[in-house]
């Protein structure tokens, strides 16, 4: 029943996007699913880690560019896994799935491992074939490719690499890429993490996924987040939604009477009026972490715009709780209080024991209120500068300790090396992962579990 | 894609275009409405007659030591306050300096333009120097409850250029083009200094402004068009993608 | 204001009847605009997949001017601008089927801007502010809004009767909001009959 109502709200979403014309541009794509359609899955998708490590690229990304491994889906049937370049220059990324099949063109059956997918510079608010296109890497050595598609580990000692070509727009890559290994990924330790900024993508640098959506769970976890902010605000029937803004803002929404404040519409009046720009509907929170909890091992930070969705919220978090056991929601879930009216309807709730059982909490102002109420987290806005010593201070208690938001390269390095903070929340997930791996430095403190 | 439809540039460009080329010399059968005559063939001797000689936009400045000042508005991405000072150098040239303030953010700039007729149009080259500054945070709130401590600061560089024409007795219209190139930009977060990348092309605009005299002063108004890097003018969005968004910009104001 | 050197598109007068009426016309007019019509959205279209109906409503307008010596006319300009009204059915998460959404959107703007004649015709560009109200029912519960836009309008009108102070023809108008940041995001069309009165004259 209950799993039931997640697939439903997946399904209404699904055809209500079918039914509006979308108004974001999509990701190019393969014709008829490019060498993929004729693949078969790795047998072990989780194996594709392996992969995972820091490579040069002949272009398009840069030198020391991270390649990063992920799985995605709510069960074993369903789960995929997903290999993502990310790269400093241009702010690139690239996201590609991995399929096997057999080559017989060259007379002796080989055994290929493909990953397919698409590139951008997320540098160009609007993709253009400048600015994405297709990509199609073969992993090599072949012994690698015939080990992963047998669902076995590759021979130890084996650097892979990544040979094949990127194309502009929906042109079919033709132009050369090698990627090759240089060492391994530094480890975090636990104590640092990368977080999306509403989601893999923001809305306005069309990336075919809104922000704020369950969708957006996915995206966020190919490119390697570690945590994800989503905004919450409450319906004129109580009901938390995902969306950023107070008022249906044109940057966000699509439809000719999806106009005002969020908060004096019925959810069924917000569904009825009022698509996002990629085409989806606003979701339900519920259906949003019911997704996103089951199908990726995101940590989430809900940015609670009003007061008065506190409780609701909160109430929301413990019948989740129950309804998903395996999702480790109040773990995982962690209820961001950016101002003083949420905050204080968040501790009046706390003394009155109206949160639910295990919830978590995390301020953006004060850094006194993390151990006054108390909160796991401080999450203060990148702009008051790095404050390393509040950081370091906190950081020794126990607590964690992540700047928002940071998307300029020059400025990610200066608050990693001044703040060493234990999060970076951020637009640009794959330079923040790129400028960790190339120059971040371990807090001395570990991130609370 | 999303319509970007600038609706005040083609209204005032439509009726720029139509004055322009309804108001041709063998057309001159008639007056208009106050009975003086538009003068065509000698532009450079009804600017002389205007008060104080010469305007702030119009391409031909104020003659050699003359001068003028002029206190307005524009709003783009925000409202702000504009002051100008013009004053003839001779020879067409002219010495220009310019203010913008929203407090937040303050500009201050200065140089030269140097302007020649041709024909009916006066057209003329600029370039000016600003150095600007902001401040957010801790100077007009708590930085713990607005999210700022921070302030920023740098040097533009806006080389331009400018054609005008005589509409009326009245009346000017000057078409400006400007550059924007940044060539340092510099901010600090709390304790940290930070020089981004920032794109040293950072866009331009182009503008149509409008100056009538109104009896020793004039009136100014017009629209701008921007197409500039994401940091400018917001700079504390610290930014060094070279992608440019295009919007709007009015301006209007007293010149005395 | 008449330019007599616009002689082009003048129906049936001559030069030296242009050349009377300027020396005759006032020099400054206060002038009391009427427009009334119709109109409905322009952009971005309403998905029509699962609408049952739609349609467009009437347009009116009211505004003054200051016609001067100077080329251009400064005016203040308010309407109500019709958007749409329609009968969609919609599928909403955990309902059974699809629910019937009836809504309507319209604006009341105000607008400042500089006008500009060529003998009869008539073009205006301007800026200013809509208030826009949208009203929608689901599942009888009925909700209404309204929000402030920053948005723009231009204006085209042939004023091709023309007695003493009285004026009237036709005009066509396209009105747009301005989305947050860049561009617009939606905008309105009209068209209809226009009137002036210049209410006062030196």
């Amino acid at each position: 029943m209950n799993s039931n109502r997640t697939l439903t709200a997946a399904a209404f979403a699904a055809l209500a996007m079918s039914c509006v014309e979308r108004q974001g541009p999509q990701p190019p794509t393969f014709p008829s699913g490019g060498l993929l359609a004729r693949s078969t899955p790795l047998p072990q998708p989780q194996m594709l880690s392996v992969l995972e490590g820091i490579y040069d690229t002949t272009n398009r990304f840069g030198t020391f560019a991270v390649v990063h491994a992920s799985m995605q889906g709510s069960s074993a049937t369903t789960m995929k896994a997903a290999l993502a370049i990310l790269g400093r220059d241009h702010l690139a990324f690239a996201i590609l799935e991995p399929g096997c099949f057999t080559d017989s063109s060259s007379g002796t059956p080989t055994v290929q491992l493909v990953l397919e997918g698409y590139w951008r510079y997320l540098e160009n608010a609007e993709p253009d074939s400048s600015s994405t296109g297709l990509i199609r890497l073969f992993v090599q050595p072949s012994s690698v490719a015939t080990a992963l598609c047998a669902g076995q580990a590759p021979p130890p000692g084996t650097a892979a690499a990544l040979a094949g070509a990127t194309g502009q727009g929906n042109a079919e890559p033709t132009a050369p890429l090698q990627v090759t290994y240089v060492q391994q990924r530094k480890g975090r330790a636990g104590s640092f993490f990368v977080g999306a900024h509403h989601g893999g993508c923001v809305t306005s640098d069309d990336c075919g996924i809104s922000e704020n959506t369950p969708e957006t769970f996915v995206l966020a976890s190919r490119l390697g987040a570690n945590y994800l902010e989503v905004d919450v605000h409450l319906t004129a029937d109580g009901i938390p939604v995902c969306f950023h803004t107070t008022n249906l803002s044109a940057t966000l929404v699509q439809g000719p009477y999806c106009f005002g404040a969020i908060a004096g519409y019925t959810y069924a009046q917000l569904v009825a009026n009022c698509r996002l720009k990629n085409g989806e509907i606003i979701p339900r929170l519920e259906d949003a972490l019911a997704f996103g909890l089951t199908n990726t091992d995101l940590i989430v930070w809900l940015d609670m715009k009003t007061a008065d969705a506190v409780l609701p919220t909160t109430q929301l978090l413990g019948t989740l709780a129950t309804r998903l056991p395996a999702a480790n929601v109040m773990s995982r879930v962690v209820m961001g209080l950016p101002a003083s009216d949420v905050l204080n309807a968040y501790v009046s709730a706390q003394q009155s024991g109206q949160l639910a059982p295990g919830q978590r909490c995390l301020v953006e102002q004060r850094a006194e209120d993390v151990t006054a109420i108390p909160c796991i987290a401080w999450s203060p806005r990148y702009t008051r500068g790095p404050m390393a010593s509040d950081v370091l201070n906190l950081q020794s208690q126990g607590k964690f300790v992540g700047y928002w938001t940071l998307n300029d390269p020059g400025v990610v390095d200066a608050f990693l090396l001044d703040g060493k903070p234990n999060g970076v929340l951020t637009n640009y997930l794959g330079l923040v992962n790129q400028r960790w791996e190339a120059i971040g430095i371990l807090p001395a403190y570990g991130a609370p579990p | 894609m999303n319509g970007r439809v600038f609706i005040g540039a083609v209204s005032l460009v439509t009726g720029a275009l139509a004055t322009a080329s309804a108001e041709q010399p063998s057309e001159q059968v008639s007056t208009s409405r106050d009975e003086t005559p538009v003068v065509r063939a000698a532009p450079d001797a009804s600017l002389a007659a205007a008060p104080g000689g010469g305007f702030i936009f119009f391409p031909t400045g104020p003659q050699e030591g003359q001068q003028r000042w002029a206190v307005g508005g524009v709003w783009q991405v925000a409202p702000m306050f504009t002051a100008n000072f013009r004053r003839g150098l001779g020879s067409g040239f002219t010495l220009d300096a310019r203010a913008t303030s929203i407090f937040v953010y303050n500009q201050l700039g200065a140089g030269a333009t140097w302007a020649v007729p041709v024909g009916p149009f006066h057209l003329g080259l600029m370039a000016h120097v600003d150095a600007w500054f902001g401040v957010l945070g801790r100077a007009f709130s708590d930085s713990e409850t607005s999210g700022f401590d921070s302030s920023g600061w740098g040097i533009l560089t806006e080389p331009g250029a400018m054609a005008g024409l005589q509409l009326t007795n009245d009346s000017w219209i000057t078409l400006v083009a400007e550059l924007y190139l940044q060539p340092y930009q510099s901010q600090k977060l709390g304790s940290l200094v930070v020089t981004p990348g920032t794109p040293f092309y950072s866009g331009g605009r182009a503008s149509l402004v409008v100056e009538y005299s109104v009896g020793k002063g004039a009136i100014y108004y017009g629209l701008s068009v921007y197409n500039t890097t994401q940091n400018f003018p917001i700079w504390f969005n610290v930014n060094y993608s070279t992608a440019k968004f295009l919007y709007l910009g009015l301006l209007g104001g007293y010149e005395f | 204001m008449l330019l007599a050197a616009a002689a082009a598109g003048s129906p049936g007068d001559t030069a030296v009847q242009e050349q009377e009426a300027a020396a005759k016309s006032p020099l400054h007019n206060w002038e009391l605009d009427l427009f009334a019509g119709y109109g409905q959205l322009a952009w971005p279209a309403l998905d029509s997949t699962n609408t049952r109906w739609s349609n467009g409503n009437v347009a009116f307008a009211v505004g003054v001017a200051y016609r001067s010596p100077h080329f251009t006319h400064p005016f203040v300009d308010i309407s109500y601008v019709p958007f749409i009204w329609s009968g969609q059915d919609v599928y909403v998460p955990n309902t059974n089927g699809s629910v019937y959404a009836k809504s309507s959107s319209h604006a009341l703007g105000i607008i400042f801007g500089p006008g500009f004649d060529i003998a009869w015709f008539r073009v205006r560009g301007g800026v200013g502010l809509y208030a826009v109200s949208t009203s929608t029912t689901v599942q009888d519960v009925n909700k209404s809004t309204t929000s402030a836009n920053i948005g723009y309008l231009v204006t085209a009108s042939a004023l091709v009767w023309q007695r003493d102070q009285f004026a009237a023809g036709i005009e066509g108008r396209f009105m747009t909001l301005q989305a947050p940041g860049n561009g617009t995001f939606q905008s309105s069309w009209a068209a209809g009959l226009t009137g002036r009165w210049d209410f006062a004259r030196h």
